[in-house]
């Protein structure tokens, strides 16, 4: 998985820096792009609608319903590494962070994206976009704690399964928590 | 003589599964702790930041 010039010390630092950006980045345009959006919709149509695209999220990741979300399919340019030491991994984790540049194998950050775009204060929307950055830069991290070379790629392929439904259920959680206290 | 090893000692922190276990049981504290209503309202961006590093962490296979 980090086959990038992305690997130890400052370099990941400033990649997982890039990564909270980018998500910060992303949340930032969700929420500019809500306030058109909710304009028109009362709120229990947004409710439902956030609702709906849970439930849809949900169910493509239990393999359930299949059908195709739009995403970047290429990879980020390794081009960006020529910005330099710092400045490189940055860039990278920028464009990895906003999660619009590269592949997303998950359907969960659509559900995410939705729930900002609808439902989300300034507040809120930061707490998405940099919980975004954070949740990539845990596998950064993770992975080079972890082990020797590709011992936790290996690892997280033997549990893909169980992952996809762990973190189906904190998303879940997560969701229902926001939507009970804003209901309040 | 055969070569020994030594076993693995308990869950390791960095495991996927460890991490995703702690993003989860965080989760569902903080939806039960909404739920119940004896959360403050600080805990709600938290919340948010749950959401969004759970989608986060999920897309774990794509770099």
């Amino acid at each position: 998985m980090l086959s990038s010039p992305v690997r130890r010390g400052t370099p990941a630092l400033a990649f997982c820096l890039g990564l909270v950006t980018g998500g910060a980045i992303t949340a930032a345009v969700l929420l500019v792009l809500g306030s058109l959006v909710r304009a028109p919709l009362p709120g229990p149509a947004r409710w439902a609608a956030v609702a709906a695209a849970a439930v849809a999220v949900l169910l493509k990741e239990a393999r359930i319903a299949r059908f195709g979300l739009p995403e970047a399919r290429r990879l980020v340019p390794e081009s960006v590494f020529r910005l330099g030491r710092h400045l490189g991994p940055l860039a990278f984790g920028i464009e990895m962070g906003t999660g619009a540049r590269t592949y997303l194998p998950s359907a969960l950050p659509y559900g995410a994206a939705v729930a900002v775009l609808l439902l989300a204060s300034p507040a809120a929307a930061l707490g998405a976009g940099v919980g975004f950055g954070v949740g990539r830069a845990l596998m950064t991290m993770s992975n080079l704690r972890y082990g020797p070379d590709n011992d936790w790629d290996e690892q997280w392929l033997r549990y893909r399964r169980q992952l996809a439904w762990m973190l189906a259920l904190a998303f879940t959680a997560a969701l229902v928590a926001v939507i009970v206290a804003a209901a309040r | 003589m055969a070569a020994v090893t030594t076993a693995p000692a308990g869950p390791r922190p960095w495991h996927p599964v460890t991490v995703a276990g702690t993003l989860t049981a965080a989760a569902l504290g903080a939806a039960g702790v909404v739920a119940a209503g004896a959360g403050p309202a600080s805990l709600v961006p938290g919340a948010w930041l749950l959401l969004g590093a759970a989608s986060g962490f999920a897309t774990s296979g794509s770099t």
